[in-house]
C-alpha cells in the first residue's frame, strides 16, 4: 500500500495583527491633545531666553504683529530678531520693522484696516526680569507706528 | 456516518479605517496643541478727551491712579491726585489683599469708573507689573464651592510711554 503522501496546499493564511493595544495609546493621545486644544489664533513661538510672567488671566490672544525680548535684551519681531534694546526712548529697527508690517497689513486688507485706523493690535512677549523702562520704550515705539492696543503675553497660572 | 459540523468563522472587527481617522485627527491637534497656556492683558495707549460742562457738572470723575514704585504704591484720586492710600511691601512682595480691599471700596463709590492708570518706576519689574494688572482688572472671591469673579478697573492705561 502506497502511503501517498497527500501534499496539502495549505492555504495562506494573512497573520492578524492585534491592533487593540495600539488603539488604546491613541485613544490616551487623542484624550491628551484634545486637552491641550488652542482655541486662538495666536501662533507664538517663544524666544531662546525668554520666560513669562504669571498671570490669572482667561483671556485669548489673537492674531497680531508680535514683539519679544528676552532676558538679554534681544529684540524679535514675528520670529524675526531685529537687534537689541537700545538706549533713548525710541528703538529705530523696532519702528522700521513695524512701519513694514502695517504698509503689508493695508495692502492686504485696506478696508478693514482703514476702520482701525491708529488703533491697531500689537502683542508683547517680554521676559519677567525685564523692567518698566524697557517696557515702555516698546509701547512708545509701537504707539508712534499706530500699534496702541498692547496686549502683553502671559502664562496661565493655576 | 458521520456528519462534517462547518465551524462558525468569527467576524473580526476591522479597525484600520478607526485607526486611519484617529492618526488624521491627531495630527490635526498636534499641530493646534499648545503645550504653555498663554493668554493676553490688554491695556491701551492713553487718550485724551475733553469732558463737555454738563459732564463736569455731574459727579467729579475718580481719576484713579496708582504711582508703582520698587517698594511702596501709591493710591491715588481725584482731580487733585491726592494719596488714598500707601500701599507697603511684605517680604518682597506688595500686599496685594490691602491693594484689593482698597480698590474695592473705590469701586463701591464709584461702580461706573473702570479706568485706572499706572505710573510705574523705571526700574520696577514686568512680572511685579503684570500681577499688579491681575489685582487692578478682577476680583476672585471663595462663596462656597464657587469662586465669584467681580470687575474692579478694567481699562489699564500707562502713562507718558
Amino acid at each position: 500500500m502506497k502511503k501517498k503522501l497527500k501534499l496539502k496546499k495549505r492555504e495562506k493564511e494573512l497573520m492578524d495583527i492585534d491592533i487593540t493595544s495600539l488603539l488604546d495609546i491613541l485613544v490616551i493621545l487623542l484624550v491628551f491633545l484634545l486637552k491641550s486644544y488652542n482655541a486662538s489664533d495666536l501662533k507664538l513661538d517663544l524666544a531662546k531666553g525668554l520666560s513669562l510672567p504669571n498671570s490669572k488671566s482667561r483671556l485669548l490672544g489673537n492674531h497680531a504683529a508680535i514683539v519679544q525680548v528676552n532676558k538679554n535684551k534681544e529684540l524679535f519681531i514675528n520670529n524675526k530678531k531685529i537687534g537689541n534694546l537700545t538706549s533713548g526712548r525710541k528703538i529705530a529697527s523696532l519702528e522700521t520693522e513695524l512701519k513694514k508690517i502695517k504698509e503689508k497689513e493695508d495692502e492686504e486688507e485696506p478696508k478693514k484696516n482703514a476702520k482701525k485706523k491708529n488703533r491697531r493690535n500689537i502683542n508683547i512677549v517680554l521676559d519677567r526680569e525685564l523692567q518698566y523702562k524697557d517696557m515702555k520704550k516698546i509701547m512708545h515705539t509701537a504707539a508712534m507706528v499706530g500699534y496702541t492696543n498692547f496686549k502683553f503675553i502671559v502664562k496661565g497660572d493655576y | 456516518m458521520t456528519t462534517r459540523r462547518k465551524s462558525k468563522k468569527v467576524e473580526k472587527l476591522n479597525l484600520i479605517p478607526i485607526l486611519d481617522a484617529i492618526f488624521i485627527f491627531i495630527f490635526f491637534l498636534l499641530m493646534s496643541a499648545q503645550f504653555i497656556d498663554i493668554y493676553q492683558v490688554g491695556s491701551d495707549a492713553p487718550v485724551t478727551s475733553t469732558l463737555t460742562q454738563e459732564q463736569e457738572d455731574k459727579k467729579k470723575p475718580l481719576n484713579l491712579s496708582l504711582v508703582i514704585t520698587k517698594n511702596y504704591i501709591l493710591v491715588k484720586g481725584g482731580m487733585d491726585s491726592r494719596v488714598i492710600k500707601k500701599i507697603g511691601m511684605t517680604n518682597g512682595d506688595y500686599e496685594i489683599n490691602e491693594l484689593k480691599e482698597t480698590l474695592m471700596s473705590l469701586k463701591e463709590k464709584h461702580p461706573k469708573e473702570s479706568t485706572v492708570i499706572f505710573k510705574p518706576s523705571s526700574n520696577v519689574k514686568y512680572e511685579k507689573i503684570v500681577a499688579l494688572m491681575d489685582t487692578v482688572k478682577e476680583f476672585h472671591k471663595k462663596v462656597g464651592n464657587r469662586v465669584a469673579k467681580k470687575d474692579l478697573f478694567k481699562k489699564i492705561v500707562f502713562e507718558t510711554i
